[in-house]
């Protein structure tokens, strides 16, 4: 006892200066946790004032989101965590608006599976649910930066149930999208800073995507227009060049295809043999016929049968006495053919005479 | 005497026959020039709001599947092919002259968004005569008219060459122009009206159900009216325009495919036509006259028989003899006709064949196009769907139910 108060006694002075140190430290220490707590209980209290019920969920991924920042900094890092699995299982919400969220939820729950925890999933099932734009494959990236929007919900909800009021505010803005950036940025912040958020950056991000939707309207209507002038334009070249052709023939009349001197010409022959037999006009028709056998060559075989009298010169001249051939049969016709097409005046009369031999015999 | 009287008797019949047969001859001969047919003009403006739209469909080729049938009727499967795409077209020419209708568009065979649908089917088409069963229906269920429309050449249109000739058929699709205006005109203004309407609703019912089904109201007959009219300044409303614009443009598009098609086809279809009909033509006379020469030739066989038999004359014996020999000769005669009917036949043949060479690539082209464009032109739309879908669910802030599709009711002139 006495070596203890010796002990102290020996010390003396030093030990009771320590003491006295040791004393003052622990007030400040004492103090410092007083205010510490005295703090922590005020946000504490700040927040249960808005969120009155906070659930149990929430104390874990807060604990264990947010490791050396105390106070509102676990919502932030609470919200990712916890929204994905409130898009995946709506039941676990509790909250309205996730309630309200499931049907869209399985709607975009396409984007949302591959990646459970990621973020784009809460988005899309929060905007799905307000507008069933789920569904949209463009608007599932946008979406994801819903999921900020949807994380700082789903911080709140965590938390606090706060998020009742808080994403039904949310519901008008339907276009959470935008508030993703704000959750994001926000989920810094106190929780309770969301349902003021959230309602403000809603109209303008309806807008936003009304102006998107105008633009692909847009885009896709000048494509579409663009295609449709271009094949108009094809088509009217393709007839201006048929309709082109045509005039061209006519000037040309029938003896500048006599000089060809195949099929097409010999059809074009014919034609105008026959048309001037009949009305007088040799000229037009014989350019009629060519411009059938300019335009398609092949056509002489069928398009030339029936010929009647050549109107022009050259191998296709028909000879006075040929009638006009109006009621040849194939083997005439074939007889008439080759006769006009004949550039050997003397083949040519021979094919003539079997011709008219022909015709006797048949008449 | 009771000899002459009963050899007159015996030859009293064949001597009508005679008769009968070369007179029908003649009225086969006497058939043409026909009366022409002309379609009814409008005289004074139809107002806007009763202005219908016709959609004119290709029309059913109806080629027969068995190649003999096909033979047999003379059917060249792209002749055929070419004609249904050819004959909507005259039609349309013929609709849109009169002034009676608003757009009138040649559409494919699945094609909609009109108010009225001329569908149709080809029956007979040779050059000779024509002949079409034609169905029209309008956008609320409503079948106008059913009926099949024939008609004979006219020849002047293979005579006249030297301006743009008029259709051997003219007459056809003037009186089938004519059966359309009396069928609209059966029509109250309100059902008129109400047309259009149904038609607008029916459109967008079919890019956007979710957001127009609820418009359109069908009775138990299957008619569908309007249940009530979009707002004019709703944003889907008015995105469903610019997108019924565009629809428009592309069966404006798809139109002038088939006009194209058309003007190319025409001068070879025209003469094909006309040759084939001067073939048929030769074919027929070919087989009366076989007909007349062996029944004639039979006659006098008989009758020179039977002459010789009652004659004791050595100059009647001699008659008979000549009657009989020149019977004979006759019937021979009426034999070798039937050769030539061959030659007709197989000159058809290479007629059709060698009109089928040249037009095939036609028709194969404008299919292509046609397949081409509306297969760019779906997957447009499809994006147009998505977006009204979007723009719908941001303006009502409510998932577009899909429910309500299979409620929404099928594109116009579907059943």
């Amino acid at each position: 006892m006495e070596r203890t108060s010796r002990t102290l006694a020996g010390r003396g002075p030093s030990t009771e200066k320590a003491a006295m140190r040791g004393l003052v430290s622990l007030r400040i220490v004492l103090a410092l946790a007083c205010a510490t707590v005295a703090g922590g209980c005020a946000t504490t209290s700040d927040t249960s004032s808005s969120m009155p019920e906070p659930p149990s969920p929430s104390s874990s991924p807060s604990s264990s989101g947010s490791p050396g920042s105390p106070g509102g900094s676990p919502s932030t890092s609470q919200s990712p965590q916890q929204s994905p699995s409130q898009g995946g299982s709506p039941s676990q919400g509790g909250s309205p608006s996730q309630g309200s969220e499931s049907p869209a939820g399985d709607a975009s729950g396409s984007a949302g599976e591959p990646s459970p925890p990621s973020w784009p999933q809460p988005a899309p099932s929060t905007q799905s649910g307000e507008s069933g734009q789920g569904s949209q494959p463009g608007s599932t990236g946008a979406p994801g930066g819903e999921g900020a929007s949807g994380g700082e919900g789903q911080g709140q909800s965590g938390s606090t149930p706060s998020t009742r009021s808080g994403s039904p505010g949310g519901v008008p803005g339907s276009a959470e999208s935008s508030p993703g950036t704000q959750g994001a940025s926000r989920g810094g912040a106190p929780a309770g800073s969301a349902p003021s958020g959230q309602p403000g950056g809603g109209p303008a991000t309806a807008e936003d995507r009304r102006a998107q939707i105008d633009r692909r309207f847009d885009e896709t209507f000048a494509v579409f227009d663009e295609r449709m002038r271009k094949e108009q334009e094809t088509i009217s070249q393709d007839r201006a060049s048929r309709s082109g052709s045509a005039p061209g023939a006519t000037g040309a009349g029938g003896e500048a295809e006599s000089g060809s001197g195949d099929g097409s010409g010999l059809e074009g022959a014919g034609e105008a043999g026959q048309a001037g037999n009949e009305s007088g006009e040799s000229g037009a028709p014989g350019g009629r016929g060519e411009s059938a056998g300019q335009e398609s060559g092949e056509q002489g075989g069928g398009g030339g049968v029936g010929g009647g009298t050549a109107g022009g010169s050259g191998p296709s001249t028909v000879p006075a006495d040929i009638p006009d051939g109006r009621d040849d049969d194939i083997v005439a016709r074939q007889l008439r053919e080759a006769a006009m097409k004949e550039t050997d005046p003397e083949l040519r009369e021979r094919l003539w005479e079997e011709y008219r031999q022909y015709k006797k015999s048949t008449s | 005497m009771q000899a002459n009287r009963s050899k007159h008797t015996a030859t009293a019949p064949f001597a009508a026959a005679l008769a009968a047969l070369l007179l029908a001859g003649c009225v086969v001969q006497d058939q043409r020039p026909m009366q022409r047919i002309t379609a009814e003009r409008a005289t004074a403006e139809v107002a806007e709001d009763e202005l219908l739209d016709v959609g004119v469909r290709l029309f059913d080729p109806n080629v027969p599947e068995s190649e003999d049938e096909r033979e047999k009727r003379r059917i060249f499967a792209e002749v055929r092919k070419a004609e249904s795409r050819y004959i909507p077209v005259l039609i349309r020419d013929t609709l849109e002259s009169t002034g009676q209708w608003g757009q009138v568009r040649v559409l494919p065979a699945d094609g909609t968004g009109m108010d009225v649908f001329v569908d149709g089917k080809i029956i007979e088409s040779d050059g000779r005569e024509l002949r079409l069963d034609v169905v029209v229906t309008d956008a609320a269920g409503r079948t106008w008219l059913r009926k099949t429309y024939e008609g004979q050449a006219d020849t002047r249109a293979y005579k006249d060459v030297v301006s743009k000739p008029r259709d051997p058929f003219e007459n056809v699709y003037n009186t089938l122009a004519n059966d359309l205006l009396a069928a609209r005109r059966a029509l109250t203004r309100e059902q008129r009206v109400q047309l259009r309407q149904v038609s607008d609703l029916r459109f967008a019912a079919d890019l956007a159900p979710y957001a127009f089904g609820g418009y359109l109201a069908k009775d138990r007959k299957g008619l569908y009216s309007p249940a009530r009219l979009p707002a004019e300044d709703d944003p889907v409303v008015q995105r469903m325009q610019r997108v019924r614009e565009r629809d428009y443009a592309l069966v404006d598009t798809l139109n002038e495919y088939y006009a194209s098609f058309a003007d190319g086809v025409d001068d070879p279809y025209t003469n094909w036509r006309k040759y084939n009909y001067e073939e048929l033509e030769a074919e027929s006379q070919a087989k009366r006259e076989a007909l007349t020469r062996q029944v004639l030739g039979a006659v006098a066989v008989v009758g020179g028989i039977m002459a010789g038999q009652e004659t004791s004359s050595s100059a009647g014996s001699a008659a008979a003899t000549a009657a009989v020999i020149g019977g004979m000769y006759a019937f021979k005669s009426g034999l070798d006709k039937r050769a030539e009917i061959k030659i007709h036949s197989e000159s058809l043949k290479q007629l059709g064949e060698s009109f089928q060479t040249e037009v095939q690539p036609m028709v194969v082209d404008v299919e292509g196009r046609t397949l081409q464009l509306k297969g760019s032109a779906e997957e447009q739309y499809a994006e147009w769907r998505q977006l009204l879908r979007e723009l719908y669910e941001d303006e009502t802030g409510m998932p577009a139910a899909p429910g309500v599709a299979a409620a929404g009711a099928p594109p116009p002139g579907r059943p």
